[in-house]
């Protein structure tokens, strides 16, 4: 600790510190335009400057460090005249257009400019007249710039893009892509948020409110499990902006694209504004009252008719937790069935199931900061900065802070090209991967090295056998050299971490892969902190806390979805089977075979399209409601907007249901919902080790008719099948797409951008091709966000919880007979 | 690329080889275009707009094409009393070359220096990478000469 003076008042601090983050910490005000918390000390601006006694020169608190004994000035006349003078130079350049600029009333110029005093400067230049910039989704307007590189150094240093630069030198200098070509980046627009004057904006945004017109609401995302606080920026009921503010929530202010822009989904032009019934084979418009009772009808003849097990329902992993515990208890009272799951099924809950056959915990809340000061972290075949974005970030901040960071995955993804080693292996052989790094352990001694005996180790030490250095870089398709370095480095660390998604969405990992994780980190001694595996949306982790699963032996999704005719009437709650889950020509036709298929859901779904009754369901903001996060933390979010049509919360359509079927479910408002939800366990239970060997993992295997192996996932624009419904999302990304590696392009004659044929032995799709390095050879990978794309109706599904690697054939669609 | 790779292992992070890798693309195509720079890029794993701002900050990289040889020629005040000016002027005369211009056969490129620290025998230019000092009016061309 020092001891230091600012402004009169004796302040302790810690060793290290700057004056300005001193000063900040003590609500001491200096002013600042190119300071960011997140970001390297920059001293560009000159408006943090100082009196420190004994220094002869004004200094930039911003990148001076704080030492013991210092007395600090930081509002002088003289230090008031230089700020002044500071505005000024700024003021030659930047153009006072605040009549029609977004910034201004939010401005941190035009308020400095406020308090110092010059509105004009007494120098004069020519300003600049470049033209504005526009893009998919950030406008940039190079005459306000003041060349402060909040936006080029968050880009670079905090986000690891680097999309931005300072071109060219002096008066001349402008912020720009490389060569001035349209901006074209991962739209997360943190250098928005950064700019502190109007030099960059969110499209959507222009010219929609004057910033003291706004009324601001802070909620929480509706995307991923990463559960980021919004500030939802409303005028006239209408929400035109989100911002990532400083200090709030999980986040901390930072925000990806999907939480900044993809607000809109809200607003899509296929929300469901009325109830609609099936009538003479068509979907027409009805009333509630009508819609209910016909419901109501239906569910009670078929339960009459064939039992309450013939009724199932699917709740929702983007609805709150009210929503979901109420489906549950209208499935559990008023239908008296358990018959009851949510795309979970599909992917988190062989996580938990994973980590209960290992760790004997019920739960793994991730920890956002975990990668942070560990020696290594492995990151395997998972694209953790696209899909839980924030998440991600903390692993470039690792690498930053001096993490080796091994990225084990065949795509060139973010977090593989800032990598410090990236491993190419072949798609879907992570597990060997784990199981060759176990193998390697053993060899090593390190299970000798614990003295914990753990059950099962004989066991363990007989299943890797096979998987020898040799054997699995030959399985994964690497040098043996570099895999055991990558395992030498991994063994032998002080501190590591294990980082992986299993998702729904992705076909390249499953409960083998969470399970070979598991047994590695025991065998060395780590804890379930050191293995970090999120859920996947804003509440897959709160339904399935909620209970929106079997629990006492109902029929799962598997069940439900896959083995046609197991139901004879289905509740889907806010998910779309028919896009989101695997097999979609089994899902279609279980869903066909069914007499009576209900659908709730904010817009016209696939799924819903093969309803009897569709309900419209209020969104996300139009109802309050809670999510828990991948950090096991219920995060309530509010209502700011009203509903769109006649639509109503999940929860009160089926507290409504239940009242016209005569049940009363004791619950008429949110509070008394809310109480019974307040006893949902969230710890985690007591560890109990054991190992739990991977029998056969699934591997890749491709033959002469399917030659090329096909990995689905997330990309960074999208989540899910909600995000489409975003426009401004689309105006990144719509259309479906598939990468292909250039010599896979070669090999079958594809042309980048033409439309190609794959086909796998469930089916066949057209999709447009874009050739990219950013795959290997032998591998394609599809987005599953498009409904148009049918890529689910490709993909297997395993009951069993295991990989289910795609092998699919390729044919271009331009030339006949593709060169072999 | 195998020079490239030498040159990384001098510096701690990838960044600092920037420079020295720019020469070397400068080399290869002639001038810093497009395509050059984006080579740089891919070879460092960085983006091009690193590259670009980086590439564009410094005045001795060439941002457009240059003729075969390169002529820099320092006017600041120690050549200029020196009559680093009427250099220029004959430039012009004998091959049309305007400062920042090149000849219309692609032989020689003129670039004005502010000072190449050979103030006691000015004035003085470079010729590509070979120096030249006290020039005057006669041995200026004998020395051009040389260079076809």
């Amino acid at each position: 600790m020092i001891e230091l003076t600012i402004d009169g008042k004796r302040i302790e601090a810690e060793k290290g510190m700057t004056i300005l983050e001193v000063a900040k910490a003590n609500n001491i005000y200096i002013p600042h335009l190119c300071w960011d918390r997140r970001l390297k000390p920059y001293g560009g601006c000159r408006l943090c400057l100082v009196e420190v006694e004994g220094q002869r020169k004004l200094m930039a608190a911003c990148s001076t460090p704080a030492d013991n004994g210092m007395v600090i000035h930081t509002d002088t006349p003289n230090l008031q005249k230089a700020r002044r003078t500071v505005l000024e130079l700024l003021l030659v350049h930047h153009p006072l257009d605040c009549p029609v600029c977004d910034k201004a009333g939010e401005c941190r110029l035009q308020d400095l400019a406020y308090k110092y005093g010059p509105s004009e400067s007494r120098f004069y230049a020519e300003r600049k007249h470049d033209p504005e910039a526009t893009s998919a989704l950030i406008e940039r307007n190079p005459n306000r710039c003041i060349l402060c590189g909040r936006c080029v150094r968050v880009c670079w240093e905090h986000q690891g893009v680097g999309a931005i630069n300072f071109i060219g030198r002096g008066f001349k200098t402008k912020i720009s892509p490389a060569f001035e070509e349209t901006l074209d980046c991962e739209f997360c627009g943190q250098c928005v948020d950064a700019c502190p004057v109007g030099a960059l904006g969110a499209k959507p945004y222009k010219y929609r409110a004057r910033a003291w017109f706004l009324e601001s609401h802070d909620s929480i995302c509706p995307y991923c499990s990463v559960g980021c606080t919004l500030t939802l920026d409303l005028r006239e009921g209408r929400i035109l902006r989100v911002r990532g503010v400083d200090g709030k929530g999980v986040n901390d202010g930072d925000l990806c694209g999907k939480g900044r822009f993809g607000f809109d989904f809200i607003y899509g032009d296929t929300r469901l504004k009325t109830p609609l019934v099936r009538k003479a084979g068509e979907l027409v418009e009805s009333t509630w009252e009508e819609t209910l009772y016909y419901v109501a009808n239906r569910l009670r003849d078929i339960k009459r008719q064939y039992g309450a097990d013939s009724i199932g329902a699917i709740g929702s992993a983007r609805a709150g937790i009210e929503d979901n515990y109420m489906l549950k208890k209208f499935m559990k009272e008023v239908i008296g069935s358990d018959n009851i799951d949510t795309s979970a099924r599909l992917g988190y809950a062989w996580v938990l199931r994973a980590l209960n056959d290992t760790y004997g915990i019920n739960q793994n809340p991730i920890k956002l900061d975990s990668p942070i000061g560990k020696e290594v972290v492995l990151v395997l075949e998972s694209d953790l900065t696209s899909t839980h974005p924030i998440f991600g970030l903390k692993f470039l901040e690792a690498k930053n802070e001096g993490t080796y960071l091994m990225v084990a995955d065949p795509r060139k993804t973010k977090l593989a090209r800032r990598s410090s080693k990236w491993i190419r292996i072949k798609p879907a052989s992570g597990t060997v991967f784990l199981l060759g790094l176990i193998n390697y352990a053993i060899r090593e001694g390190a299970h000798l090295r614990e003295e914990k005996e753990i059950e099962g180790i004989d066991g363990l030490i007989e299943s890797v056998k096979p998987y020898t250095p040799e054997k699995v870089s030959e399985l994964i398709g690497v040098d043996t050299e570099q895999f055991i370095e990558a395992a030498s480095r991994f063994v032998n660390a002080e501190t590591r971490l294990i980082a992986l998604t299993v998702g729904a969405a992705e076909n390249q990992k499953g409960y083998e892969t969470v399970l070979a994780a598991a047994n590695l980190l025991m065998l060395l001694g780590e804890g379930p902190d050191s293995l970090q595996v999120p859920s996947d949306y804003s509440n897959t982790l709160g339904a399935w806390l909620s209970g929106t699963r079997p629990t006492e032996g109902g029929k799962d999704l598997y069940e439900m979805l896959y083995n046609p005719g197991s139901l004879k009437a289905l509740y889907v709650m806010g998910e779309d089977p028919l896009v989101t889950m695997p097999d979609g020509n089994t899902v279609k036709k279980t869903l066909e075979e069914l007499e009576f298929l209900v659908v709730q859901d904010i817009r016209l779904s696939e799924t819903a399209k093969l309803a009897d009754v569709v309900l419209p369901a209020a969104a996300w903001s139009e109802k309050e409601g809670t999510f828990i996060n991948s950090q096991g933390i219920p995060q309530p979010f509010p209502k700011v907007v009203s509903p769109q049509g006649d639509s109503v919360p999940d929860w009160q359509i089926l507290r409504n249901l239940a009242r016209v079927m005569e049940h009363d479910l004791g619950i008429t408002e949110l509070g008394k919902l809310r109480e019974e939800l307040s006893r949902i366990q969230t710890d985690r239970g007591q560890q109990r080790w054991r190992f739990s060997p991977v029998e056969v993992p699934s591997v890749a295997q491709t033959t002469t008719d399917y030659p090329i192996i096909m990995v689905t996932g997330n990309i960074m624009q999208h989540s899910g099948a909600l995000s489409v419904m975003s426009k401004s999302l689309s105006h990144v990304l719509s259309d479906a797409f598939v990468q292909i590696s250039p010599e896979d392009a070669e090999r079958f004659g594809v042309k980048d951008g033409e439309f190609i044929k794959i086909s796998s032995p469930l089916g066949e799709v057209f999709i447009k091709a874009r050739v990219s390095d950013e795959i290997p050879e032998g591998m394609l990978f599809v987005p599953v966000h498009f409904a148009h794309a049918r890529v689910n109706y490709l993909v297997s599904h395993s009951r069993l919880g295991n990989a289910h690697p795609t092998p699919v054939k390729i044919e271009s669609t331009s030339t006949a007979t593709p060169r072999r | 690329m195998e020079e490239i790779k030498e040159i990384l292992k001098r510096y701690p992070d990838r960044r600092g080889a920037l420079l020295p890798t720019l020469y070397i693309m400068q080399r290869e195509y002639g001038w810093l275009s497009q395509e050059a720079l984006q080579a740089a890029a891919d070879a460092l794993n960085l983006p091009p707009a690193t590259v670009k701002g980086v590439a564009t900050f410094y005045a001795m990289y060439r941002h457009k094409p240059m003729g075969r040889h390169l002529i820099q020629l320092c006017t600041n005040v120690a050549c200029m009393i020196m009559g680093a000016e009427r250099l220029v002027d004959l430039l012009k005369e004998r091959y049309g070359l305007e400062p920042g211009g090149t000849t219309e056969d692609g032989r020689f490129s003129l670039v004005i220096m502010e000072c190449i620290g050979a103030c006691d025998r000015a004035p003085a230019m470079l010729v590509d990478t070979d120096f030249h000092a006290d020039l005057n009016e006669q041995n200026l061309f004998e020395i051009l000469e040389q260079y076809k």
